[in-house]
């Protein structure tokens, strides 16, 4: 049930945020692969080791705890997520506003 | 404010109330079941055989001569008391069968509880637990390992009560086992009765159960050496591959020199440019890392097996391995459900201390909505700037 929350949540945001990085991922990609690459596999490596190395020390956990420990973190990453999002948004609507062109 | 109180008690209380409702022992859903074989020594001989342990001669007692001259497996009548003489005997337990589905390279807690006679200890200690399918080739179908052998009291005072825990990790996967118990040099307990005058003193019963607790990482060298010559294979033809693909890409160059038209451009590749830049997000791959690393974090403990931890040489240079830990094997089931209990309650309480907090938080954010719009006739309100005035 977790994991499959944390999934839609997960891919929402990768949607959102390959929409709003579209110019720049394109821009690499295009003009620098070398570099988008390197980035690419050092995500990649890094996610790797520290997801499994999160894994092997959870696992150690006792499994109910494993199991509220799941849930505190969808509910952490859903909370800032939002909150960031709600922040964002206004943030921008004020910086609109105080432009006054209307 | 009291409804907050509330609200927060109520929060509280009823994840509270989760947790002490869900099972606490996730890892019992791997056990399929548990077993029991139970045996008492009987005047047939089947099951348990008392014989005179010939090697003990020192105290070899002329009373046991009626064994003498009975093959093993006959067994012998009762032994006989002697209140001056101390006496050895040697019982073995190899016919008891018991009957469970057992896993290779899983692990199994055994625990055997032995019941003897008041004047009757066993002469070594602490006891083997030699474990076969058959009634050959002991301990080569797996590993047994003695947790403890204690003596404890179990209420009666006309016996002593042991009590054996040990983990088993056969190597195959078996319908049944043959337990003996015993030492682990010839499958046998050997017992010393030393003052009695009667004969259900020598009594030996014992029952002994089985759990699963898990899997086991003890007998995975076949599997890793195994994996790593595949792993050689694999890099071998990969680098064919890349070999193959140079020479592809060199003859591709000198065609394209060749045949390309010299009259009109190219053009721009737009599906090209499309697809790879579709496919290749690095920033967002950069951002959402942490994302990556929980969804990792999330199909290993989905899982539900305990692995290990392999740090490959990109950072270190060589190979780490972490073996697999399974603290439950050291706690035991009650320890670990203790423990398993307070933490969770721990992080239920600062779950519910988030959710309160995520509840002030978002209601403190009515006042930036209701600033985000002003109508122009409500322009003397208190929340619009008041610039040169007073």
């Amino acid at each position: 049930m977790a994991k499959a929350l944390f999934v839609v949540l997960f891919k929402v945001i990768k949607v959102v945020l390959d929409i709003f990085l579209l110019p720049i991922n394109a821009l690499l990609t295009t003009f620098v692969p070398s570099l988008s690459q390197t980035i690419t596999s050092w995500t990649n490596g890094v996610s790797s080791t520290l997801g499994n190395g999160c894994a092997y020390f959870v696992d150690i956990l006792p499994p109910t705890t494993q199991n509220i420990l799941e849930y505190y973190l969808l509910f952490l990453i859903s909370y800032y997520t939002i909150s960031i999002t709600i922040h964002g948004i206004l943030k921008v609507i004020h910086i609109i506003k105080a432009i006054k062109v209307w | 404010m009291f409804r907050r109180f509330k609200f927060k008690q109520f929060i509280f209380f009823f994840l509270m109330g989760c947790v002490l409702i869900l099972p606490h022992n996730t890892y019992a859903a791997d056990v399929s079941g548990t077993t029991s074989f139970y045996i008492q020594r009987s005047n047939s001989g089947y099951g348990s055989v008392w014989y005179p342990n010939a090697h003990m001669t020192g105290g070899y007692d002329s009373g046991l001569n009626h064994c003498i001259g009975k093959s093993f497996w006959q067994g012998c009548d009762i032994p006989p008391i002697d209140d001056n003489l101390k006496q050895y005997y040697a019982i073995t337990l190899q016919d008891l069968q018991l009957s469970y589905s057992f896993q290779a390279n899983h692990v199994y807690t055994i625990t055997a509880n032995y019941w003897v006679g008041q004047y009757v200890y066993p002469d070594r200690s602490p006891l083997g637990f030699p474990v076969s399918h058959n009634n050959f080739g002991y301990a080569s179908q797996g590993s047994f390992t003695i947790n403890s052998f204690e003596q404890y009291d179990d209420g009666y005072s006309n016996h002593k009560a042991y009590r054996l825990i040990g983990t088993f990790v056969p190597r195959a996967n078996y319908n049944s086992v043959i337990l003996g118990i015993g030492n682990s040099d010839n499958d046998k307990v050997i017992f010393v009765g030393t003052s009695s005058t009667n004969s259900d003193n020598y009594v030996l019963q014992a029952g002994a159960t089985v759990e699963e607790s898990g899997s086991s990482t003890t007998n995975i060298a076949p599997i890793v050496e195994q994996q790593q010559q595949t792993n050689n294979k694999i890099d071998e033809t990969n680098n064919k591959l890349n070999e193959t693909n140079d020479n592809l890409e060199d003859i591709n160059d000198s065609l394209t020199d060749e045949t390309a038209p010299t009259g009109g451009g190219g053009g721009i590749d737009f599906d090209g440019f499309r697809q790879n830049v579709m496919s290749n997000t690095p920033i967002t791959d950069l951002l959402t890392m942490p994302f990556t690393i929980l969804n990792t974090l999330y199909n290993k403990i989905e899982s539900e097996s305990c692995h290990s931890w392999e740090i490959t040489d990109d950072f270190l240079g060589h190979d780490l391995t972490f073996p697999c830990i399974n603290p439950q094997r050291y706690f035991g089931t009650s320890i670990w459900n203790y423990i398993d209990t307070i933490t969770s309650i721990f992080l239920v309480y600062q779950f519910a201390m988030l959710i309160i907090s995520a509840y002030d938080s978002f209601t403190s954010l009515g006042d930036d909505f209701v600033n985000l719009y002003t109508p122009r006739h409500a322009s003397n309100n208190s929340y619009e700037p008041k610039h040169g005035r007073g």
